[in-house]
Formats: structure tokens, sequence, C-alpha cells
């Protein structure tokens, strides 16, 4: 029995996000490589769980994936190990070579060629069994290599693209042996290397970041692209609408470009996806230009997207006004050019607006404009529905209702003449069949004008218009609004990030109730609907500020006086945010990047689309709008630039939310932290909370058999974090590097969403806060938690949070040495509360802080157990409170590789006595990093060994099983007990779960 | 390791600028000295992947504490970037797997072998763990594959490791070379990196084996005749079961006073304003080329 491995039955690894590392298209299907698991899903059925998951290696990530179409057979390669197998086998039998595989491909039928790390290509014989090597190959360069491709060429010549180390790339001919070319052109180590089918090009990237194309029958460089920020970890070949060479590339900069060759010395790079992963690294891609999506892309994040490459999605449409002379009109002004537009994309119409106030309409499909013969004047808005209607509002208030069904039609309403507005500005929002108007006017004293239009009758009409009186005591100019039918509550968001909240049920009209400063920032850009409080009909509202910062709120009704509550609160950094919305249980947030209009899925964390527009737009409208008929979700996004209205469309082939997201994964950085609430939620899953080291925040859901689905992404940190734990059902604490510690509070509503806010946060103790608090511990106590941190500088401080005031208040102090203190658990009696601290010296340390909690004294007393464990750092540490004895076991593991049990008791003097009890030196080849207490005297061990082990501490130390992990930097873990189940998590490159079997079950 | 780097807050970071060395690694070698006492009569010792040069630079000046001009060590530094000169060390800008560098050492040591073979290497990481650990092993076995034919018998020789998933077998590997096999880990080594050092006492020529440099051998080939317990797998392709593994004692070492590097320390006003250069500016990266686009706009998007 191995300490690497044993009795693995009882720690089966039930689920994994991690690192993509390999991707291939087998028709309409994806293989993609999980680890050591590799799975296949259906391109068209996005959101289904994989057909099949087989793990093909014991150990090793796959790497490489080829397939024999003839026969249906796999090759896949990682590491040393190698698999051959038929698709729908599921006996598969890992074998190995000696060096590392860089690439493998079938050559022929019943031939695989391996190309190892020092340029050989081993041929390997399938047809009889037991495989043998028919031949050992070399082209005489034995360079090491960090990338290479086999690639055999339609008229059969099998050629090997070796990118080495430090000598550029090599191409021979695998039947001669003979060298081809020797390619120099690179600096630094070349990542990727490849040669087309048809054998007209080599292309390859180096670290020199650069994306090169070679002719291959001369090895001349044709041309550079620069563009990555960072490392280009693939290289595809494309295809292009003119048939010349394309080349896609992505990389470290989780990037996906696809460049042209034009014939210049330049590749021209003709589209980005941005933000395709969190986080680093695209480490796998793959294309089928044969039916789309065409791309697919892996990354470090466990996800895994289809990206839809074709580049008449590029193309834009392009209304000049110029154009009406085609259709037979003329301008009535020298300059008169196109003043305002609204889209009704349904109905393939938009509605012009000229500068000499003429309307048109364009079918947009046709570029056809037709000229609607209205004069407008004191123009001041054009707004539309989805569906079929667009309104003009003058300064008067007066409205034009234009109806495009099957045929055009147009209708006045006006406002009783006594009522004299002078508009300026006109909001409008769209729901299923109505649409909203809030009008604007500068006049002192005058109120908001809001007017609800029916649009689905068969012509739109004013349904109902009410006064509203603005906010007396501050100036508020509307930005945004929004009426929810549910509660009758209207909110009007303005500059200056005021919100004013009216409830239009009340008769009559009372004052709104105003919401200064929501929160920081500035415009606030859109408020919708997301869902409702359980216990009443009050709404959720989304609500975004352009600067970033988006929130969830509601409002409470208590004795007809309102309240809010901030039940989210976050900050979106790549743009700005011009709004948000929420779909499927996703949120979307859409804006401008420097010159980019993006959208981004913030519940994935992946953009959805970019467009280059030259940057925020004075004028631009984005439509997003949902037709089941058609199948699914459409977004537009149109702007006016000095040519004309540009109409930028999508017909997302996927539906919109998922767009193209095939699997979901989790951080793109090493996870550091982890917790699961004990508490279950009414759907049966439990939320978990993971802290990486990209200073993000993860809060999901966890079901017990280890499907994990992440929500909210929190950016409130700017550090790297150290811990995260629970404080009770509805709280959580992390702290991070830079002196960050925040409380955490937790929302529920509408049955199973749920949300999550900074409730506190710890004051900054020095000028420079280049402190890390390494880690903390919470008890709950009447005024909120008691909260114990330990530092970076030795330092352990102790808190009492308050949740009414969420400030905190140190209550006690003490240093330790000069060593950094990595963690810290509280352990309490009836009368006397602990703290035990383990540091980077291997001491264990206990310190009595009842009298800090107790009395006004600051200081703590000198510790009552200081006891080296370890030879150096206590990684991690577990206390678990033996009820029947009344002691405590203390589990410690260490770099040291060591597990120690020791036993904590209070002695008839009435003194706490810490004694080794049993210890193993090496517990692991390698660091200690997490110990979690998992039932009955048992322990989860994790290490970065990448093997994951349960010890049995009931009598000396006994590794019950083991058994190894794909997840890499393994450095924390976790446990969940559901009724059926219970999970062990081990976190770091990703995120595995454990499903912890019973013993009885092989005895 | 830049002037705006998290090494700043370090302290190890800055006695390395006090004390003149070319980084904090220097630390390293030294608690490994103390603990092991490897510096001990060594006349003459390879720095492998010597640059910057820290290690030698420790070299020089503790293995010529006592000596004088007529007995001192000689000390070669290998590396492929070039190095600037360090007194008392012969720099060369060589390949450590090529034949010609070995009988370049050996005639800089007047045909004797050396006492200590040393390598402070590691490669550019990707993010990779399986594949950055792998390039680890391989470029430790490098540095052995010259040892073996350098260090005499009884030498010492330490190198660099990543303490993860396959590095047991690293260890068993290296047993069967040496009498003692341990894994160092200096207090000036970050806890939170996997960082740390194997340290080989008393090397054993495997009987009946003679090490050969050659560039056609993989690192693989190279030991295949050494029977050192690596897996070969044969003609027949089957996967190895068990491969031998063991795990090296762990040794902590550097005295506890010299500092955590892990901790944060107290920096008085004096220590902050103080302008802390790094020693050794950064060579230039094969990237220089994107990095200059970057700066000049041209590599924003336009359409």
């Amino acid at each position: 029995m191995s300490i690497n491995s044993c009795n693995e039955q009882l720690l089966e690894e039930i689920n994994h996000y991690g690192p993509v590392t390999a991707l291939k298209f087998h028709g309409d299907h994806l293989l993609v490589g999980y680890g050591p698991v590799l799975k296949l899903f259906h391109t068209k059925k996005l959101g289904d769980p994989p057909i099949w998951q087989k793990r093909v290696f014991k150990r090793n990530k796959i790497h490489s994936i080829a397939i024999c179409e003839k026969t249906n057979t796999l090759a896949v390669s990682g590491g040393r190990s190698f698999a051959i197998f038929p698709m729908e086998s599921d006996e598969i039998r890992e074998r190995a070579i000696n060096e590392w595989i860089i690439a493998v491909e079938f050559i022929e039928p019943g031939k695989v060629a391996i190309l190892n790390s020092h340029n050989v290509v081993l041929v390997v014989d399938i047809n009889i069994l037991p495989f043998s090597v028919a031949e050992t190959v070399h082209c005489g360069e034995k360079s090491i290599l960090y990338s290479g491709s086999i690639t055999k060429t339609t008229t059969g010549d099998v050629y090997v693209a070796a990118g080495t180390v430090m000598d550029g790339v090599i191409i021979w001919n695998l039947k001669t042996r003979n060298i081809v070319h020797l390619l120099k052109d690179h600096e630094g180590s070349i990542f990727a290397v490849k040669i087309d089918k048809d054998a007209q090009y080599i292309i390859s990237c180096s670290d020199d970041r650069s994306i090169k194309a070679f002719t291959f029958s001369d090895g001349k460089l044709l041309a550079s692209g620069w563009g990555h920020g960072s490392r280009i970890w693939s290289l595809l070949f494309g295809k292009s609408l003119t048939g010349n060479l394309q080349i896609v590339s992505m990389g470290e900069d989780c990037s996906t470009r696809i460049w042209n060759y034009t014939g210049e010395s330049t590749l021209q790079c003709i589209k980005t996806f941005e933000h395709c992963h969190e986080g680093k690294h695209i480490w796998s891609g793959d294309s089928n230009y044969a039916m789309r999506p065409r791309l697919a892309t892996g990354g470090a994040d466990g996800k895994v997207r289809l990206l839809d490459a074709d580049e008449e999605y590029n193309d834009p449409l392009i209304f000049e006004f110029d154009h009406i002379e085609r259709y037979g009109m003329n301008k009535v002004e020298d300059n008169e050019h196109i003043k305002s537009f609204a889209s009704i994309p349904m109905a393939d119409e938009t509605i012009v607006v000229s500068s000499a106030g003429r309307v048109f309409s364009i079918e947009s499909s046709r570029s056809a404009w037709v000229d609607l013969e209205i004069s407008i004047k004191d123009f001041v808005s054009l707004k539309s529905h989805e569906r079929q209607t667009a309104v003009v509002v003058t300064k008067s208030g007066s409205v034009l209702m234009i109806n495009q069904g099957d045929e055009v039609s147009t209708e006045w309403y006006h406002p009783p003449p006594e009522k004299s507005y002078k508009i300026i500005n006109v909001l409008s929002r769209t729901t299923e069949i109505e649409m909203h108007l809030l009008l604007d006017s500068p006049v002192k004293g005058s109120p908001f004008v809001f007017m609800k239009l029916d649009v689905v009758s068969e012509k739109p009409r004013v349904v109902a218009t009410v006064e509203l009186p603005k906010p007396t005591d501050c100036s508020f100019t509307p930005t945004s609004f929004h009426f929810d039918s549910g509660s009758h509550y209207l909110f009007v968001g303005s500059r200056h990030a005021n919100v004013a909240v009216y409830d239009l049920s009340q008769t009559p009209l009372v004052p709104p109730y105003l919401i200064r400063k929501i929160c920081p920032g500035d415009t606030i850009t859109s408020l919708s609907t997301v869902g409702r409080f359980e216990n009443g009909n009050t709404p959720v509202v989304l609500l975004t500020v352009r600067d970033g910062t988006y929130l969830y709120f509601h409002i409470k009704c208590h004795e007809d006086v309102l309240s809010h509550e901030i039940i989210l609160q976050n900050k979106f950094n790549k743009g700005s945010v011009e709004g948000g919305f929420v779909y499927e249980k996703s949120l979307l947030l859409y804006g401008f990047r420097s010159s980019l209009f993006y959208v981004w899925n913030e519940t994935n964390q992946t953009e959805l689309l970019n467009e280059f527009c030259g940057g925020a737009r004075r004028h631009w409208e984005f439509r997003h709008w949902f037709n089941d008929l058609m199948g699914g979700a459409y977004m537009e996004f149109r702007f006016i630039n000095k040519s004309g209205l540009v109409l930028k469309a999508r017909m997302p082939s996927f539906s919109l939310p998922r767009n193209g997201l095939l699997a979901n994964g989790t951080h793109g950085r090493e996870i550091r932290s982890c917790a699961v609430s004990d508490y279950t939620e009414i759907d049966g899953s439990k939320i978990i909370v993971t802290a990486s080291e990209d200073a993000s925040i993860k809060i999901g859901k966890i079901d017990c058999d280890g499907q994990m689905e992440c929500v909210w992404t929190m950016n409130n940190h700017v550090s790297g974090l150290q811990s995260v734990k629970f404080a009770d059902k509805d709280h959580f604490i992390s702290s991070a590097a830079n002196e960050e510690m925040i409380v955490w509070k937790l929302h529920r509503f509408d049955e199973s969403q749920f949300s999550a806010v900074e409730i506190g946060r710890l004051p900054v103790s020095g000028v420079n806060p280049d402190l890390r608090i390494m880690d903390f511990s919470s008890i709950k106590n009447d005024q909120g938690f008691l909260v114990a941190a330990v530092f970076s500088n030795s330092v352990v401080k102790l808190f009492q949070f308050n949740t009414s005031t969420n400030s905190f208040l140190t209550i006690g102090e003490t240093v330790y040495s000069q060593f950094c203190l990595l963690n810290i658990e509280f352990l309490s009696t009836a009368s006397q509360t602990f703290v035990c601290v383990g540091a980077t010296d291997g001491n264990f340390t206990i310190w009595d802080v009842t009298t800090c909690i107790t009395s006004d004294l600051n200081e703590f007393s000198a510790p009552i157990v200081k006891q080296q464990l370890h030879q150096s750092a206590i990684k991690a540490f577990a206390i678990h409170a033996n009820e029947k004895t009344g002691t405590w076991d203390v589990l410690t593991g260490g770099d040291d590789n060591a597990l120690t049990h020791s036993r904590l008791l209070i002695s008839s003097s009435g003194a706490l006595e810490l004694s080794v009890i049993s210890f193993v030196e090496k517990a692991a080849s390698a660091t200690i990093t997490g110990v979690v207490h998992v039932g009955e005297q048992l322990v989860f061990v994790t290490s970065v060994d990448q093997i994951v082990r349960v010890w049995d501490y009931s009598s000396d130390l006994k590794c019950k099983s083991a058994t190894y992990t794909t997840v890499a930097d393994t450095g924390c873990c976790a446990y969940a007990e559901f009724e059926d189940s219970r999970l062990a998590i081990a976190a770091g490159a990703g995120l595995s779960f454990f499903s912890l079997q019973k013993d009885s079950k092989i005895e | 390791m830049g002037k705006a780097s998290k090494d700043k807050r370090d302290l190890y970071y800055r006695r390395a600028k006090e004390e003149g060395y070319r980084a904090r690694s220097a630390f390293k070698l030294l608690q490994i000295n103390e603990e092991f006492g490897i510096f001990s009569g060594v006349k003459r010792v390879v720095d492998l992947c010597a640059a910057p040069g820290s290690w030698s630079q420790v070299l020089s000046k503790e293995l010529n504490k006592d000596t004088d001009e007529t007995d001192r060590a000689k000390i070669v530094a290998v590396d492929l970037q070039p190095m600037t000169p360090i007194d008392g060390v012969t720099c060369l800008q060589a390949d450590i797997t090529h034949p010609k560098t070995l009988l370049k050492i050996l005639q800089l040591f007047g045909g004797e072998p050396a006492d200590f073979v040393c390598s402070d290497g590691a490669p550019d990481v990707t993010g990779l763990h399986d594949l950055d650990e792998y390039i680890q092993a391989q470029l430790v076995l490098c540095a052995l594959q010259l040892t073996t034919c350098i260090l005499r018998p009884g030498g010492t020789f330490v190198a660099k490791i990543f303490r993860g998933r396959d590095i047991d077998l690293l260890y068993s590997q290296f047993s069967y070379l040496f009498e003692s096999v341990v894994c160092a880990k200096p207090r000036s080594s970050r806890g939170t990196s996997l960082e740390a050092f194997i340290v080989c006492q008393g090397y054993r020529p495997r009987p009946n084996w003679k090490p050969e440099l050659d560039l056609t051998k993989s690192t693989e080939e190279f030991f295949e005749d050494a029977q050192i317990g690596k897996s070969y797998i044969g003609n027949d392709m089957e996967f190895p079961d068990a491969e031998e593994r063991s795990i090296a004692r762990f040794v902590a070492c550097g005295d506890l006073e010299d500092g955590d590097s892990d901790a944060t320390y107290v920096l008085n006003t004096n220590e902050r304003k103080r302008n802390l250069e790094p020693v050794q500016m950064p060579t230039a990266p094969p990237y220089k080329k994107a990095l200059e686009l970057k700066r000049k706009g041209e590599m924003q998007r336009k359409s």
C-alpha cells in the first residue's frame, strides 16, 4: 500500500473544473481534454451535460487529440502518456513513451505518429495488439521542443513541424527524414507551429509575441502579425472569404484573434474576441469550417467556448442620408443629414428624423428609404418599441406615433393645451406590450411626465399620462427610469447617482422617496426588475452606473414609509457600463471600452461580443429582444458616425446568454481559499465561496453531485486573497493582502436566487497598507461577530464586528515574533475563549483571550501554549472538539510534509495542555496545504504533490485512502455535508469534488 | 526583480542589495551551507545556470575566506546568457548539455574533478503546471548529467527543484547516486513558493556505468544504463504501473533569527527613502519589439 494510492474507491473524484488543455472538433461534436478526462459535447446543445466522459489517463493531463475519421478511432496524448481507442470504447489502455509527447497524429489508418520533446517521432503500429513501435525516426537535429505538429498533406506526405526552445522552427519530412526548412525568423521559444493540409503555408508563433506565416515551398517569410499582449499558445488555420491565408491565434491574454494575409508584410487582424476566458490563458483551440460555429477555445478557467468566426458578421450596414436620392428624393437643405434614429428590429425597419425635420423609414435588409411625408417642428426625441412602433416627441410634449404594421400609419397625441410643456429630454423603456416615456422639462417647478403607450393594439395609443413632482431639494437630471408594473413603483435614476422612487398606486401622488448618492459614481444608466422578494410584491431592482458600479436593491415599505436596502454591489472594471439586464439567469452588461462597444456576461465573466465603433458615441442604440419563434435572442448595435448610420447586426447562432459557452468553469487563476456554507438552501444546494490569487471572490452553489454554478464574481478586493470563511448562514468574511478584510452579507430572494454585498471593511492601520491578513476566525455573539485575525507582520488582533453599525472595533492585540502567522482558529469553553495560531516557524501557539473580550484590557496575556510541531511553516490545521472526552483534537500539516495529531485538554489544574499523539514525518511528498475535518475522527488533507488523502486519527495516524488529483498547485480544501452525500473539495489551479464513501461500502 | 515588485517588502531583497548580491537567492545558498556545511574543503566548483550570478558571488566570497592568493578555489559559472564578470569566477557562456562545455570546465580545473556542482536554474514558467514541473525536472537532470561526468566520488550536488506531483520520482533516482538526498527549504525561500533545493551529498558513481555527454541523447537516454530506478518503457509501450518513488527527508535551513521571507517587516523612514535600484537590470526579452509596438500605439484596433 502506497501513500500515493490506497483505497481509492473511498475517495472518488466526481467532478472537476480546471484547465482545458486540448480540444478537437468531430463533426458537430467537440472532444474536450479536461485534465485526465476526455469529454464529448454536442456543439448544438449548449447547456447539456457531455454525451460521455472517459478517464483516459491516471495522472497526466490530455494535451493532444487526434481522430482517424475512417475508423472512428481516437489518439490522445499528454505528458508521457497516450491512448488509442475506438471512439465508442470504454476500455481504454493508457500507454507511454519515455519522453514528453508534443503531438500525436494518425498518418495512415493503422499507424500513429508520436512526436516527442526531443524532436523524435515514434511510429506506432496499432493494427495488432500489443501495440509496437514500428519505427523511431529523427531528422538529425534533436533539439528540445516546446511545440510541434504532424501534418499529413493531401498528397500523402507527412511533415513534422518542430517548435524548439532555442533554435527556431524545424520542418522535416517524416519519410525521407530530410530537413525541409530551418526557420530562424522568430526570437525566443516557439509556442506553436503548423502546416496546412495543402502544404502551402507554415504558421508559427513564439515568445516574441508575433505570428509569422511562411511559404511552405521555399520557407520564405511572408508576413508577421503583432497584437497579443502576452504569449500566444495556439494557432489554427482559418478560412477567409477570399480564399487567402487566414490564421486564428489565442493565448495568455485570453483573446482570440483572426488574421488575414493580404500580400502585405504585416498580417491584418480582422477580428478580436477579447476576454474569451477569465483570468489568464487560453490553453487550447480548434476550428471546424465545415459548419458553424467554427471555433472552440478552452481556458485555464475550465470553460469551453464556441465562437462564431464568420467574416460576414463583421461587415456593418451603413445607411447614408445621400441614399435618399436612389429612391427619387432630394435633400431639402444642403447639409441635411440624419439627426436621430430609432430601430424597430422585429419589423426590420429603422425610423430616421433628418436635420430638416423630415421623417423616413428604412427597410434595413434592403436599405430602402421611404419618406413618411411628415414634417416635425421642435423635434426633441425619437424612440421606438422593438415590435412595430416609433414615437417622436416634440418640445410641447406632443407625441407622433408611427406604426409599422402592414402599412405605415401615423397619429398625433397632444397634451392638453394648458400644460404648455417645454420638454428638452425624453427617456423611454419598453416592455413586451407597452412603451413607457418619461418627459423632462427644465422649467422650475415643472413635473416629469410619465406616459404609458399601448403598442400591441391595432394602433398605438397613449393609455396614461401621470405628472410626477420632481424631487425638490436637489438638482435632479433624469438619466434612466423603470416602471415596475407589479408593485407600481416608478424608479427614476439621475446624475450623481440619485434615485427617486414614486409609488404610483398612491392617489393623490405623494413626493418621491429620494435615495441620495445610492453608490459611488455619477450617471445611473439603467434600472430594471430582476426578481422579487418572496414576502411580498416588492421588486429587486438592478441599477447600473456608467463608471462600472452595479447593484441590486429593493424597497421596503413600513407604515407607508419607504426605505431601501442594497443587497448586491459590485464593480465592473473592463469599460463603462451603459446598461444591464438579466436574461436566463445571466446578468449582461454593455457599454464602451476604448474604441469598442461590448456586451459582457457578468455571470460567466466572458465577453459576448465587441464591435469597433471608434469609442463612446453621442448617438447610439443597443437593442436586444427575444423571439422564440425565430429561435432565441437577438442583439443589434447602431450608431451614427461621419458617414451615416452604422448597423452592426448580430444573429447569434446560439441563444444569447450562453452565447457559445459549452462548459462552465471557475477562476482563471489559482484558488487560494474556499468555503462551503453549513446551511442547505431550499433547492438542496449549498453556497460555496472561492477566493483567488487574481483578487476576485466567486460565490456560487454546489449540489450533492459536485456540480457547481458560479453566480457572482466580486471585485471588492484589490489584492490577492488569502482566506475566506463563513461566519454564519448569512455572512462570510474574506481577507487579503493590502490589509483587506471584508464582511459580506448574503441575501436570498425568488426562492433560489441570492446575492452578496460588502457590509463592513477593516480600516487600514498604518499609512501604507502593505500587510497581508493571512487568516481569521469568527464566533457569532450578541453584537455580531468576534473576529480574530493574523497578519504577515506577526501580529494577532481581536475585533468585535458589530452587525448594526457594520464596523470593527479592536479589542485585543499582541505581537508573536518576527514570523509571518499563517492561520488562526477560535476555541471556546463555557467560560473561556482561546485563539490557536500557526506560524512559519512551525510553532503552534495558544492565547487565552477571555480577558480581552470581557474587560477593557487590550493586550493579550502571555501565550499559554507554544509548541514547535513542525520544522517549518504550519500550512494548515483543523481543530475538532471531542465531546465524549472533553478534549480537542488538533491536526496540523506542514511545509515539512509532516502531519501531526495533537490533543488539547484542560488539566486538573485548569490549564490548557497540548500533547502530541501521533506524528507522520512523510505524510506527503511535498508541502501539506490543507487539512479539514470530514467526520468521525477523519481529516481530508491536500498537498502540492497532487495527492488527496483521508487520515484516520482515532489511534495512530493512518492513511485511510489516497488518490491523485489533477488540481495542480493544490492549495486549500473544504468539506460539504449533504443529506445523502459527503463531499471533500480540493482547490488550486482548478477545483475538484470528491465523494467520501463510508468505509462499510468496501468491507 | 524590478523596483516595484512585491520583493520590495522582503527582508532578503533589501539585504541582498545592501550586501551587493545580484539576487536575494544568494541567501538560499548561504543558508543551505549553514545547515549542511557543503562548502568545507571545496576547491573546484561548477555553478550551472548561474546568471545573474548571485550563487557564484557567494561561492567566490565564502570559499576564499581564509585562503591566500595561491590557494583560491576554482569557480566556473556556466549559463546560456551572458553574465557580468565576478571576481574570482570564470564565466562560460555555454550549453550545459554540450560535451565541449564539459571539456572546457575540465581544462579550467586542470583535469581534476569538481568537489561541488550547483544549479539555481529555472525555466520561464508557462502556467501549465505539469509542463513547468516536467521542464524543471529536465533541467535538474541536465545538470545531473554534467555532474555525473565531473563530480568526484563523495562530492556534493545542489539544485533547485519544484515540489510538485512527481518530485518523489526525482528523489528516488537521486538516492541511487548519492549517499544522502535531502529536500532543503531555506528560510529565505518563500513559503508560498513551490521552490526547494535538493541537497545530495556523497556522490557514488554507479558501478559499471560510464556517463558520457552526447548531444544526440535525451536525458532519459543518458541515464538509461545508470540503473537509477527510472522506469523505461519498452517497445510494447506498456504504461509503468508503479514507478519508483520515495520521499526525501525535509530539512528547513537557516537560522530562525535570520528572518522570515514571508513576513512583512516595519521599515524605518530612512530605509523607505533609500533608492534600491536592482543591481542587475533585466536582459532584453524576446518580446522587446512587441513592447515597442505597444508603446507606439500600433497594437490598437483600428477597425
